[in-house]
């Protein structure tokens, strides 16, 4: 119960940022969805099946993000490679900074200690919200 | 291609995959069968067994739910309305043909089994049964259609979006409407076969035999083709003008058995068939799953045809009445209306379609 608990949790949280690291994965050369996998596959337990993959890039690919082309190979069929459009480029920089943003407020909470806790208690006053509350209702027209 | 990937459970695998995806633009189809095939290659390279990319893989219907998915989202954002409408047929054609060719069944049978009844008694002709039935097809075609789009309705949204996902199995919204689907189906399907179709042979044969035995006694001339009012063909407000027209040839007898007809079978039927049609709609909208592109695509399939049915009616009452219209445009009438609808119809999703929406 506990480990099916854990694995869905961590399936969400990898689902969730598939489509940031695919993208960060063409971004400095063109890949082609089997060796993405597999360059995914090397976070231990990231496995990732192309029932998502492929689906994703092609939606990727049909909002403009990405862009492909077809390289005829002689030993087998061709592969399909994928890249990064201008457009893409753009919007990875804006989720890279968001993603940064996020992440290190994360880090951030998980890191606090019952010292910091305590000192944030001290600089709120955590009293008014109450009393306000108390005088709001007592007011209030019944 | 390598011989390994004429693996005959790969080429199944593909074959299926292809097979599912058949409603997706024939480039787009291609394209993602070209790109699994070049993965399988891949895995085959790296010494992964045909069972084992197989099973990785999932079934063939998962593996195609997310593209399917994907092109109809795809399709409601650019409000691109022919093509999901056609994606919509595709979808569920064949449940919905299969319906049809049940429903044709049921009502030539009936028919042709009435009209059996009338040449092994030598009331009519063979060619007038046959002249009388060529007539009557255009109505139960217009009756089927709308049977047709209730199967389809359903089967389209619960075949694309996959009652068997998990998350829709556990949503009693899903469950909700599944059976209430399912309910009124069947229970349209019983009030048809049960009721409908028995007492719309016995009605009609005592109807048009009585017709007969009138022309005969009077010793006027043999039946005409315009006298034979056939009932199922009445729509709201018809009776009466039938029954006004028709004083003359007709018994009060059998003006009783017209009204009484009309009254207890045909009126109510058609209400309740016309508020099930209603609440279907109703419960799907009200449900989520329903999106108003499908409730557009809807209203503009069962308008027509409701109109053309009017018109049927009105046409078939025309040829009834003598000298009111010619029998010929009369004949042609319903044909002439659909047709103009249709176009109307057709015309407005071109002008009205919006330009995809861009990012």
């Amino acid at each position: 119960m506990t480990e099916d608990t854990l694995t869905k949790w961590l399936s969400q949280v990898r689902r969730g940022s598939l489509e940031l690291c695919i993208l960060g994965l063409v971004e400095h050369q063109e890949n082609y969805a089997f060796a993405m996998i597999q360059a995914l596959g090397q976070l231990d337990g990231f496995i990732l099946t192309e029932g998502a993959i492929y689906p994703l890039l092609k939606r990727l690919q049909s909002e403009g993000l990405v862009d492909s082309y077809w390289v005829e190979s002689d030993s087998g069929p061709p592969r399909k490679y994928y890249r990064l459009t201008p457009h893409g480029r753009t919007m990875l920089a804006r989720m890279r900074a968001e993603w940064l943003k996020f992440s290190r407020f994360v880090t951030q909470i998980l890191e606090r200690t019952p010292a910091d806790d305590a000192a944030i208690e001290r600089s709120q006053p955590a009293k008014i919200p109450l009393e306000v509350k108390e005088a709001a209702s007592g007011s209030a027209p019944e | 291609m390598t011989p390994q990937l004429k693996d005959p459970s790969l080429q199944k695998y593909l074959s299926k995959l292809r097979k599912q995806l058949q409603v997706l633009p024939r480039n787009e189809l291609e394209d993602v069968l070209k790109e699994l095939e070049s993965h399988v290659y891949e895995e085959l390279q790296q010494g992964i067994s045909p069972a084992g990319i197989l099973e990785r893989l999932g079934k063939p219907e998962d593996y195609a739910r997310s593209f399917l998915e994907q092109y109809s989202d795809q399709l409601t954002a650019a409000g691109k309305l022919p093509e999901h409408a056609r994606f919509m047929l595709k979808q569920a054609l064949l449940p919905a043909l299969i319906a049809a060719l049940a429903f044709i069944g049921l009502m030539s049978a009936n028919t042709l089994w009435i009209f059996a009844d009338l040449i092994q008694h030598s009331k009519i002709s063979l060619l007038r049964a046959v002249q009388m039935i060529g007539f009557s097809l255009p109505a139960i075609v217009v009756v089927v259609l709308p049977v047709c789009a209730l199967f389809l309705i359903p089967n389209y949204i619960y075949g694309l979006r996959g009652s068997r996902a998990p998350n829709a199995l556990r949503s009693p919204r899903v469950w909700g409407v599944t059976l209430l689907t399912g309910l009124l189906l069947s229970g349209l399907g019983f009030a048809l076969q049960e009721l409908v179709v028995p007492a719309a042979n016995r009605q009609t044969v005592e109807i048009m035999k009585d017709m007969m035995n009138e022309t005969r006694k009077k010793g006027t001339d043999e039946l005409i083709f315009s006298d034979q009012a056939d009932v199922r063909s009445l729509a709201m407000g018809d009776a009466y003008q039938l029954l006004q027209s028709q004083n003359a040839p007709n018994s009060p007898e059998v003006r009783r058995q017209h009204m009484d007809y009309y009254n207890k079978l045909f009126l109510p039927m058609e209400a309740l068939s016309f508020s099930l049609y209603g609440l279907l709609t109703a419960s799907l909208m009200l449900s989520g799953l329903f999106q108003p592109v499908y409730t557009f695509v809807m209203i503009g399939i069962v308008m027509p045809l409701g109109l053309a049915y009017t018109f049927y009616a009105i046409a078939t009452n025309a040829m009834q009445t003598p000298g009111s219209l010619s029998p010929l445009l009369a004949a042609f009438l319903p044909d002439l209306v659909i047709a103009g609808i249709s176009l109307v119809f057709l015309l407005g999703l071109l002008l009205a379609r919006p330009e995809p929406a861009n990012d």
